[in-house]
């Protein structure tokens, strides 16, 4: 069910430019940067410092204060907008140096987690070399407005990334997205430039193939060659850059569902001794404790929303050794029975 | 503006300009084997990511192309090749700049980077904004190979201004201080605007009436990084030309994890250990040295950018417990990495 784990949302490795794009266009209708902060510890300064990086839960939290402060429509397809290939660090300078537009989506599908994207990239130009599909992983409910946004967002960046890499005359023939049509429809439409489809079983932006054999302006092999290997470092790094938190909590998604081994096994796991596992984590400020209640969650409403499974296969499968037990913890975390949370 | 000619041996650029003037020369059929002849290197070598080249390697690949081809302005045609990612890290920078001042001032400060076959100056008077050419691969006037350098750098500027500025840039005037060549029409042609032969100094101005130049994708963020990534190079390349920084980035690129010891590496370069010691010697370091400087910038980054704590990070790069890395680390920046953090 997870091809790629979800990321890590406490992880603070990313570059700060989505939350910056999304700050500014809020500026131009007067929202102040403090307000679209708020609650994010970040300041504006941050925001243009180098050495600034922020996790998906910061991201989510600017996100959502601009959804409650926003005046105007289609602000998610504004902020994307803005994002131009060189806000993309050395991913976009692979982009801009690719041979093929091919290249290209094969390159951001294989190398999207060292953006931190807000939604993951998928191509397969044997199956379909004209259509590109996006997976949200800010939120995974197409009810959640986040989800909405973080969507728009993507596709609005993903278009103007293209324009940068082959010139103004690219355009996509159609979006089509999970979600009901919102009130600002026609807008988002027309400032993406192509007809939208809502209530779709998956998120698809559709182009016209002959695009995947066309070359970028400035392609050079071996400044792509150079631009890949940096992000390839970063990739193989990732797993590590949370340390030991990020260790357990991926190989836990790893082994669930069914196995959930307690903390000597999973020491055992990463060849540590349990008590240094637990100084570890311990100096990370979490437990093991909480590390699997948040793997649980995440997994829990990934089912709810996802499948047909009842309460009862959730509860076995997440290892809670009756449903009632599974419902409390549930309720704990989300406010709403598992029953309620389908529904809404 | 009179710097140091460049270090003719350290193969440290990548072949880029060479490959440049070798595809313009294969367009007009002369096949790259002939134009490639005495520098070392064939054509699979031009196309792969990890070739370096040095200034004697461009130097003996011109003068191949000033007697091979028989069109006399091919170095005017062969810049067209030199897009903007033709410049690695440096190309990039430009790219992300915030504003025109910093292009300029980053364009000016580290052009040596990129190996260029003549070095960049810039002065503004009033409006007008005036670019200043040294040729570095020969200081003769007269020699075919200065001119060459000096019509290749002209134009891959021209070609780099347009990927930055979009293609109405132009040039509003261009000043060489040789005599008028056969092809001076050739320079017309790609230039428009006056050009003067026999003056004083190699220049081009840019028109105060020019459109505004914009930064089209400024991000600072990635500036920064390909800043910092030029400034790097550019250290590595004053301070220990050539060897030392050959060995560093190979210690980098095997971090973290794995800490060869002065055997296992020279073994990975094929040579003597005594050989290696030695080398680096005459370069004024020492491979503890050069393992202590990875180590060093490996935990900065790893402190900036991660969430690992100081004993993972001392694990990872290689010391037995965390006191002995804090121990360390204390001794390169005076604060302990939980205060640098």
């Amino acid at each position: 069910m997870h091809p790629t784990p979800p990321p890590d949302f406490a992880l603070r490795i990313y570059t700060p430019q989505r939350i910056a794009a999304v700050v500014d266009t809020l500026l131009e209708e007067g929202v102040s940067p403090a307000q679209a902060l708020d609650g994010s510890g970040l300041d504006e300064p941050a925001l243009r410092a180098s050495a600034t990086r922020v996790s998906y839960g910061q991201v989510a939290t600017v996100f959502r204060n601009a959804l409650r402060l926003c005046t105007r429509p289609a602000l998610a397809v504004r902020a994307g907008a803005r994002m131009h290939v060189t806000a993309y660090g050395m991913y976009g300078y692979a982009l801009l140096s690719s041979r093929l537009c091919a290249e290209v989506l094969d390159f951001s599908s294989r190398y999207r987690r060292v953006i931190g994207p807000l939604a993951d990239l998928f191509y397969d130009r044997q199956q379909a070399p004209g259509v590109c599909r996006f997976e949200p992983l800010l939120s995974s409910d197409p009810g959640d407005p986040l989800y909405r946004f973080a969507l728009e967002f993507t596709c609005a960046a993903h278009l103007t990334i293209t324009r940068d890499l082959f010139g103004s005359a690219f355009g996509c023939e159609a979006l089509r997205v999970a979600y009901p049509a919102p009130a600002d429809a026609a807008q988002c439409s027309a400032l993406l430039g192509c007809a939208m489809q809502f209530g779709q079983a998956r998120n698809e932006l559709h182009f016209d193939p002959a695009w995947a054999d066309r070359a970028p302006q400035l392609h050079d092999p071996i400044t792509h060659e150079m631009a890949r290997e940096v992000c390839q470092r970063f990739l193989s790094e990732l797993p590590y850059c949370g340390g030991t938190a990020a260790a357990v909590r991926r190989t836990l998604f790893e082994q669930m569902p069914w196995r959930f081994p307690h903390l000597d096994s999973m020491a055992q796991e990463l060849s540590v001794e349990p008590r240094t596992l637990r100084r570890r984590l311990e100096a990370q400020g979490t437990t093991y404790r909480e590390i699997l209640a948040d793997v649980r969650r995440t997994l829990a409403l990934d089912y709810l929303r996802k499948t047909r499974m009842t309460t009862e296969d959730i509860a076995s499968r997440l290892g809670y050794s009756d449903a009632a037990n599974f419902r409390h913890a549930f309720l704990r975390w989300t406010g709403k029975t598992p029953h309620e949370y389908r529904r809404a | 503006m009179h710097r140091s000619p460049p270090d003719f041996e350290p193969r440290v650029f990548t072949a880029h300009r060479i490959a440049a003037v070798v595809a313009t020369l294969a367009g007009d059929g002369v096949a790259p084997a002939c134009s490639l002849e005495g520098s070392g290197l064939d054509e699979a070598a031009l196309r792969a990511a990890e070739t370096r080249v040095s200034y004697a390697q461009m130097a003996t690949v011109f003068r191949n192309v000033v007697r091979l081809a028989r069109d006399p302005a091919i170095a005017l045609r062969a810049g067209a090749h030199m897009r903007l990612t033709a410049y690695g890290m440096f190309g990039y920078a430009l790219l992300s700049s915030p504003t025109h001042a910093q292009t300029m001032d980053f364009a000016v400060k580290y052009n040596r980077t990129m190996g260029p076959v003549a070095e960049i100056g810039y002065t503004r008077s009033g409006d007008t904004e005036t670019f200043h050419y040294e040729v570095l691969l020969s200081s003769d006037t007269n020699d075919a190979l200065y001119r060459f350098a000096l019509e290749f750098t002209l134009s891959s500027h021209l070609t780099l201004c347009r990927d930055l500025y979009g293609e109405s840039f132009a040039f509003s005037a261009v000043r060489a201080v040789y005599a008028a060549p056969a092809h001076e029409a050739a320079y017309r042609r790609l230039f428009g605007g006056t050009v003067r032969f026999g003056q004083p100094a190699n220049e081009m101005d840019v028109d105060p009436g020019a459109k505004e130049r914009k930064p089209r994708m400024p991000d600072m963020v990635t500036y920064a990084m390909a800043r910092e990534m030029c400034q790097q190079f550019l250290s590595e390349l004053t301070s220990a030309a050539g060897f030392a920084s050959v060995l560093r980035r190979k210690l980098i690129e095997q971090m973290p994890w794995r800490f060869p010891n002065i055997d296992a590496m020279a073994g990975e370069l094929s040579m003597n250990p005594r050989t290696l010691r030695r080398r680096l010697e005459t370069e004024g370091t020492s491979y503890r040295e050069l393992l202590a400087q990875v180590r060093q910038r490996l935990a900065i980054e790893y402190l900036r950018k991660t969430s690992m704590t100081t004993e993972e990070i001392a694990s990872r790069l290689g010391y037995s417990d965390a006191a002995n890395f804090r121990h360390a680390f204390v001794r390169w920046t005076g604060k302990t990495p939980h205060e640098y953090r």
